[in-house]
């Protein structure tokens, strides 16, 4: 890892209709519009969603760092992100940030050692932390069969 | 207005791990009066969805400017 602080870059360039393409140095372009609940397509990463989607991508990888540093062995982890938007005050914003998480472990791995793991991606992710909003965790743990 | 162009620019700080500071700049292409585009920041502000949950959350700071090429 490259030593702290880090620094991200992005840009977002817009005309006054269409898509607004979001652009990182060596990313791929990401067009982005307004989701159907604020009177937008529907079919691009809006704001919203790509916050949504940086809290899942965060903890999964928060996770997966923790796990590696541990020596944790497992098999898989599907991160499901719901926000919910409400305004508060005449403030538009999230209020609300479920995460449920799927972990998957081989056999015979310690299903307990795996939650603190999960609590601790929660507690260090970096997307989160930045929030005042604290996200829930909904944490499943399945061992495979041996 | 004919066109913006936003730069974000976020710095990550390691213990504990959050994004200690995000700037941007926000360029706009505009013939109108000064005073419209300082009202478009102002609403932007109060408005995003992902600005009013970042904001409290950590240093979030920038600025509106015009785009150079229509500066007097």
């Amino acid at each position: 890892m490259q030593p702290f602080p880090h620094h991200y870059s992005v840009v977002a360039r817009a005309d006054t209709q269409g898509d607004v393409a979001l652009e990182g140095q060596r990313l791929p372009s990401i067009p982005s519009a307004p989701p159907t609940e604020f009177g937008g397509p529907g079919d691009r990463w809006s704001p919203e969603t790509l916050f949504v989607a940086a809290v899942a991508d965060c903890f999964v990888l928060t996770f997966r760092g923790i796990a590696g540093l541990s020596r944790f062995s497992w098999v898989s982890l599907e991160c499901n992100v719901t926000g919910t938007v409400e305004r508060v005050d005449r403030v538009t914003q999230f209020t609300a940030l479920e995460v449920r998480a799927r972990l998957r472990l081989p056999s015979g791995a310690n299903a307990e050692q795996a939650r603190r793991l999960l609590a601790k991606a929660e507690e260090t992710c970096l997307v989160t932390n930045s929030l005042k909003v604290r996200p829930h965790l909904n944490a499943v743990v399945e061992i495979e069969e041996s | 207005m004919r066109g913006v162009e936003i730069r974000v620019h976020g710095i990550r700080q390691d213990v504990p791990p959050r994004m200690e500071r995000i700037d941007y700049e926000i360029v706009v292409h505009t013939d109108e009066p000064d005073r419209r585009p300082e009202l478009l920041h102002d609403n932007v502000k109060k408005c995003g969805t992902v600005f009013n949950t970042v904001a409290p959350g950590t240093d979030l700071k920038g600025v509106l400017v015009r785009a150079k090429s229509q500066q007097p």
